[in-house]
């Protein structure tokens, strides 16, 4: 047996007689529990080799050698353990067979992956695209090389291998865009300023006119512009920067909406009311509604024009799952398995197969620890999951459409919820008056949202001057919505027959 | 929230509004359809009737934008028109003068 040379080997693993099969099955288990732990120091290790390489002014070769000696460092660790896993795994002969064959191809692995990541880091440091990582053919399955194999221990490791050398090819990569995009960050920049100046002159438009047609062509011109926005804030977020400086929670019901208004068939995304009160804290709200947009546009461009994409928000532990449905024709296990992988980071993007939302996903999804997955929903289509967890939520006494879905008061009713520097605050002046909505309400979600986008002061004085301020606004408010629903709906009894 | 998604691209009011149009919230209480910036405009107007461009400024939309939010809401039975009274002389040109420096003024 060609295990007993090497037992000597590994000493403290291996009692010099055989131990009984409890000892046996307990080394077996130690030993997947040393492999399990030992990717994830080696791929810190690679990972960090390789950024190093990308960045460093040095020669290359000085830092791809650290890079290569975190490789063997790695591939004698894992000899060692290949040691401790056959033996955990030498019950019968056809297993040990097929563990050692796994194990055999991993120095393999290793070497073609290191080749591979140097090549990638050559390449981004003289500006030039960095080839995908390919993994050696041998490890495809399919190839007859280890029948149904890579299961247990070795597997893993194996996997865990492959996973690590994808982070340090990623970790090249992503070192290597940032020393390019320096230069053009000052363009994304200038393009992103142009495109709020654009915006704001749009509300000014808009402002100026009650003709249907004129309205309409601005309208277009408005969306145009604001997938331009969203464009060039895909480039900032590949490039690992925020898509857009939020300070304030922005209301769940808003960033829903605004990503279907972002995406380019945005008629198509239907929104359903997200469970009342919930805000998305400020600095994530921009890149979750970029990821949202992503997504929906993703369901709306693989469907029939006929169809709607619907998203929903549903409350979950810890957080909340956005859903977001198309009824297109569908995709099959692998191919949802390959985009799960994508936006995992688990996959290394092909780059020029049209998957740069996905990649967007992905690098969002990482920023902010969203879990995404892509499923097969009941239409046939695919739904697109997204879990938010608490931390990025607030919760907030905000009345929106879907108040009525919780009649007990269940929500918190806690003034304090909403933290006084983040609340949305509409002041609205009416003629020489100026009165603030008791917030949080529709009003001053709606007011936020506005300048939210960087929209124009509040203009109203004009307008509005020739008739008396509505002050008592907020009063009424509160008496008809306080508690909801159950009260008197008093609507006809105003000040209306004075005016 | 740009102003074509408020109203999914739509410039047409659905049922005639004008700026001017006073309208209050009616005896019934909005459902889940109703948009964000409707419930809004339907809260405005409990209790009080308000212009359609009073509406606009409050929840700070663009008049027209305003006028289709308005008209989806009267449609749907959520707003009703608020008449004028009725015991003054509609025939009187000062009161007709002072509308149209009213509306002028808008």
């Amino acid at each position: 047996m060609t295990t007993r040379p090497q037992r000597h080997r590994s000493t403290s693993a291996a009692p010099p007689s055989d131990p009984p099969a409890e000892d046996r099955n307990r080394t077996a288990r130690r030993s997947a529990t040393a492999l399990g732990a030992l990717p994830a120091a080696s791929a810190t290790l690679l990972a960090g080799a390789a950024y190093a390489a990308a960045l460093s002014p040095l020669p290359t070769s000085a830092a791809v050698g650290a890079g290569i000696c975190a490789a063997i460092g790695c591939a004698a660790v894992t000899t060692a353990a290949t040691v401790a896993s056959r033996r955990a795994a030498a019950r019968t002969a056809v297993r040990e067979r097929a563990v050692a064959q796994e194990l055999r191809l991993l120095p393999e692995l290793l070497d073609e992956g290191m080749r591979q990541i140097t090549a990638a880091a050559r390449r981004v440091r003289r500006g030039e695209t960095a080839e995908p990582l390919e993994f050696p053919a041998a490890r495809q399955p399919g190839d007859g090389v280890v029948a149904g194999a890579p299961s247990g221990p070795a597997g893993d490791l194996t996997e865990a291998v492959r996973r690590t050398l994808t982070e340090a090819h990623t970790a090249v990569l992503t070192a290597g865009s940032g020393r390019q995009t320096d230069a053009s960050l000052a363009m994304v920049r200038k393009i992103q300023a142009l495109v709020l100046r654009a915006l704001e002159l749009l509300d000014d438009a808009h402002d100026r006119t009650e003709d249907p047609e004129l309205l309409d062509v601005l309208f277009r011109i408005d969306h145009l512009v604001t997938r331009t926005q969203r464009a060039v804030e895909s480039v900032a977020v590949l490039d690992g920067r925020l898509p857009r400086a939020v300070r304030r929670p922005v209301p769940l019901t808003t960033v829903l909406r605004q990503a279907a208004a972002e995406t380019e068939e945005y008629t198509r995304i239907q929104v359903a009311p997200p469970p009342a009160g919930y805000a998305v804290a400020g600095p994530a709200a921009a890149e979750v509604i970029h990821l949202i947009a992503e997504l929906a546009e993703n369901g709306a461009r693989f469907s029939p024009a006929d169809t709607k994409v619907t998203v929903r928000a549903a409350l979950a532990r810890e957080g909340l799952v956005v859903e977001i449905d198309d009824q297109g024709p569908g995709l099959t296990g692998d191919q949802l398995e390959v985009m799960n992988q994508l936006v995992s980071l688990t996959r290394e993007p092909d780059g020029e197969d049209g998957r740069t939302g996905l990649a967007v996903v992905a690098r969002v999804a990482q920023r902010l620890r969203l879990a995404v997955r892509f499923q097969t929903n009941l239409y046939g289509g695919v739904q697109a999951l997204v879990r938010l967890p608490s931390t990025l939520l607030h919760l907030a006494e905000e009345d929106g459409p879907a108040a009525h879905e919780q009649p007990d008061h269940q929500r918190a009713p806690s003034p304090a919820a909403y933290p006084a520097d983040t609340l949305p605050l509409a002041q609205v002046r009416v003629g020489r008056r100026e009165f603030t909505p008791a917030p949080p309400t529709g009003l001053s979600s709606a007011a936020v949202d506005r300048s939210r986008w960087g929209r124009r002061a509040v203009h109203t004085g004009r307008a509005v001057g020739s008739v008396p301020a509505p002050e008592p606004v907020a009063e009424a408010e509160d008496e008809l919505f306080g508690p909801y629903p159950g009260v008197a709906w008093r609507a006809d009894d105003g000040r209306a027959g004075g005016r | 929230m740009r102003a074509y998604a408020v109203t999914l691209g739509r410039t047409r009011p659905a049922v005639p509004v004008e700026p001017a149009s006073l309208v209050r919230a009616a005896a019934r209480p909005p459902y889940d359809a109703v948009s964000p910036e409707g419930l809004a405009a339907v809260r405005l107007c409990a209790g009080q009737a308000l212009s359609v461009a009073e509406l606009a400024a409050l929840l700070q939309l663009p008049l027209q934008v305003a006028k289709v939010v308005v008209a989806d809401l009267l449609a749907g039975g959520f707003l009703i028109h608020a008449m004028p009274d009725r015991s003054a002389d509609g025939s009187d040109p000062s009161l007709l003068e002072a509308v149209l420096d009213g509306l002028r003024n808008l």
